[in-house]
C-alpha cells in the first residue's frame, strides 16, 4: 500500500524540524543544560585575552573566558569551567601567551619559592597569589598575574640595563654634590694654615729684628732659618691650594660629564634595542633576497683581449 | 652513430674553450749605481696602494686606439699582481736601491715616514702598437705628527716595441722606471731640505697622460 504522500510529506519535514532543532541545542545550549561552573579571577593585565580563550591545568582544557570586564585598577574575568576542577591553597590561574603571535589563555599555576637571580619556573606563580570573591554563583578563584613572554624577557633585559645605567648615573650625581663642599673646606683649612704660616712668619721677623740689636748672632742665624723654612711652608701650602682649587674645576667638569654621557646613554638604550631587533629584520630580509636573486649581486664585466697585441695562441 | 655524435660533441667543446691565461709583471728594479738617499737615516714604511674599479684586478686594463675612453679588461692577458701591489714594490725597490731604509707593510719597525699612493692609471693605450700608461698618486708623510712631508703625481708613458706580450711588459716596465727615477730625486731634494716647487704633476709626457 502506497503512503499517503501528503503525511509523506510532513513527516519529512518533522524530521528536518527535529534535527534543526537538536543542532541548535548542541550549539547553543540552554542554561539548564550547560553543567559547567561560573567562576571569576581578577588580574591585572589581560593583554591577548578574550571571550573563548581557554583554561587549562594539567594539559586539560577546563573551559573557556566568556567575560572580561574592567574594574577600578584591575579587570575581573569571568569563566565557564567544566566540573572537577580544584585549585589547593598554593594554586592559582595565571595568564600565559607562550606565542606570542597567538592569544593568550588561564592556565593553573603554583605557588613556588622564589629565588633572587634565578628566573621563573615553568608552573610556578609569576606574582602572589590573590584571591577573587565569588560573585553570586560563580566561584572566586585565586589568581597570580602574568607570565612574562619571550617580548617581556627582551624588554626586562632593557629596562634592568636602564636602571642600573640611570643608578650609577645618580651615584655619580651623588658624589659630585659631596665632592664639592669637601674641596671647598679643603680649601677653606688650606687658606686657614697659609694665614697662620704668614703670621708666624711676621712673628718670627719681628723676633729676628729685636734680638740682632742685641747682636746674639746664632740665635738670629736660627730664627732666619725658621723664617725661611715658613716661608717655603707657605709658598707650598699656596701651591697646594692653587693645584686643588685647579684640579676642583676639572674634577667636577669631569664628573659632571660622566653623569651626562651615563644620562645620555641611559635614555638611548631603548632605541638602541629597537635598533638591534630592526637591523636583525633588516638583514633577514636582505638574506632572503641574496637567496632568491643571487646573479643581481655578482657583477660580470664582459672581457676581451686587445686587437693590438698578439692573440693568445690556441691551444 | 651515437659514438660519433658524442665525439663531434667533445670536439666541438674543445674548440670553444678559451685560451689559457698569459700573465705579465714588472719586474723590480735593478739597484742604481748612485744612492743618493744613502746615510742620512731616512727610514720608510711603504703601505700598499689602493686603486679603484678594475684597476683592483689582475686582468690588463687597454683600451682600443677608436675608443680611448671606453676602457676595457683584456680576457687573458692578466697582472702576476694588482697594479697596486705591483706599483707599491716596485717604488719600496726602488727608494731602497737609493739608500733609503724601507719597512715593508705588516714588518715591525719605527719608520721616519709612511709612504701611501693611490693608482690612477696602469692601462695600454692601442694604435699601431699598444702605448703603457701608469699615473700614480704618491704622499709620504711624517709617521708622528702624520703631516704631509711629500705629495706629487707622476704619470709615464711607454710605446711597446711591437704586439708581442713581453713587449708590452718592458713598455709597463719604462714608464715605472721614470716614475721611481723621479720619486727618487724628489725624496732626496726634501730630505736635503730643498723646497720641492709644486711637484703636483711630475713626470715626462704629461700633457697627454
Amino acid at each position: 500500500m502506497r503512503p499517503d504522500p501528503v503525511v509523506e510529506f510532513w513527516l519529512g519535514m518533522g524530521a528536518i524540524a527535529a534535527a534543526l532543532a537538536v543542532a541548535l541545542l548542541l550549539a547553543f545550549p540552554p542554561a539548564w543544560m550547560d553543567h559547567r561552573i561560573g567562576a571569576v579571577a581578577n588580574f591585572g593585565n589581560v593583554s591577548f585575552l578574550g571571550e573563548g580563550s581557554s583554561v587549562s591545568g594539567d594539559g586539560y582544557v577546563w573551559g573557556t573566558v566568556t567575560k572580561i570586564e574592567p574594574v577600578k585598577g584591575h579587570y575581573r574575568v569571568h569563566m565557564k569551567l567544566k566540573p572537577g576542577l580544584e585549585l589547593a591553597a598554593n594554586q592559582g590561574l595565571a595568564l600565559e601567551q607562550a606565542n606570542p603571535l597567538q592569544p593568550a589563555y588561564l592556565t593553573v599555576v603554583r605557588q613556588c619559592k622564589a629565588v633572587p637571580g634565578v628566573a621563573l619556573q615553568a608552573g610556578c606563580c609569576p606574582e602572589r597569589l590573590s584571591a577573587a570573591s565569588p560573585e553570586g554563583a560563580e566561584r572566586g578563584l585565586a589568581s597570580c598575574g602574568r607570565i612574562p613572554n619571550l617580548i617581556d624577557q627582551a624588554k626586562d633585559i632593557g629596562t634592568v640595563a636602564k636602571t642600573r645605567i640611570d643608578d650609577i648615573g645618580k651615584t655619580v650625581s651623588a658624589l659630585n654634590a659631596k665632592l664639592g663642599p669637601l674641596m671647598d673646606k679643603a680649601s677653606a683649612t688650606l687658606d686657614t694654615s697659609k694665614a697662620t704660616m704668614t703670621s708666624a712668619g711676621i712673628t718670627s721677623a719681628r723676633a729676628q729684628a729685636l734680638l740682632a740689636n742685641d747682636n746674639v748672632a746664632n740665635l738670629s742665624k736660627v730664627l732666619a732659618s725658621t723664617q725661611a723654612t715658613m716661608d717655603r711652608v707657605k709658598t707650598t701650602s699656596a701651591t697646594i691650594d692653587d693645584l686643588l682649587q685647579n684640579k676642583k674645576e676639572q674634577l667636577d667638569a669631569s664628573i659632571t660629564n660622566l653623569s651626562n654621557v651615563l644620562a645620555t646613554t641611559a635614555a638611548t638604550m631603548p632605541g638602541v634595542v629597537d635598533n638591534l631587533q630592526k637591523s636583525a629584520e633588516d638583514l633577514r630580509a636582505i638574506t632572503g633576497q641574496i637567496r632568491q636573486e643571487p646573479t643581481s649581486l655578482v657583477r660580470r664585466r664582459e672581457r676581451s683581449d686587445p686587437s693590438f697585441v698578439d692573440p693568445a695562441p690556441e691551444k | 652513430m651515437r659514438r660519433g655524435l658524442v665525439l663531434l660533441a667533445f670536439l666541438a667543446a674543445g674548440c670553444g674553450s678559451l685560451p689559457a691565461e698569459r700573465s705579465i709583471r714588472i719586474d723590480l728594479p735593478a739597484p742604481p749605481a748612485a744612492r743618493p738617499l744613502s746615510g742620512d737615516g731616512l727610514t720608510l714604511r711603504m703601505l700598499r696602494f689602493t686603486a679603484s674599479g678594475p684597476l683592483q684586478e689582475r686582468n690588463l686594463v687597454y683600451a682600443e686606439a677608436g675608443a680611448p675612453d671606453d676602457t676595457r679588461q683584456a680576457a687573458t692577458i692578466v697582472w702576476e699582481a694588482p697594479p697596486e701591489v705591483a706599483a707599491s714594490a716596485y717604488l719600496a725597490a726602488a727608494l731602497t736601491g737609493a739608500g733609503a731604509s724601507v719597512i715593508g707593510n705588516g714588518i715591525p719597525g719605527v719608520p721616519n715616514y709612511v709612504v701611501s699612493g693611490v693608482v690612477q692609471r696602469f692601462d695600454l693605450l692601442g694604435g699601431a702598437t699598444g702605448t703603457a700608461i701608469a699615473s700614480l698618486d704618491v704622499s709620504i708623510s711624517d709617521a708622528k705628527s702624520g703631516q704631509a712631508w711629500l705629495t706629487a703625481s707622476y704619470c709615464a708613458k711607454a710605446v711597446t716595441a711591437d704586439r708581442s706580450l713581453p713587449a708590452v711588459q718592458r713598455a709597463f716596465q719604462a714608464a715605472m722606471a721614470e716614475i721611481a727615477a723621479h720619486l727618487v730625486a724628489d725624496t732626496a731634494a726634501r730630505h736635503g731640505g730643498a723646497a720641492i716647487a709644486a711637484p703636483v704633476p711630475r713626470g715626462s709626457r704629461l700633457s697627454s697622460c
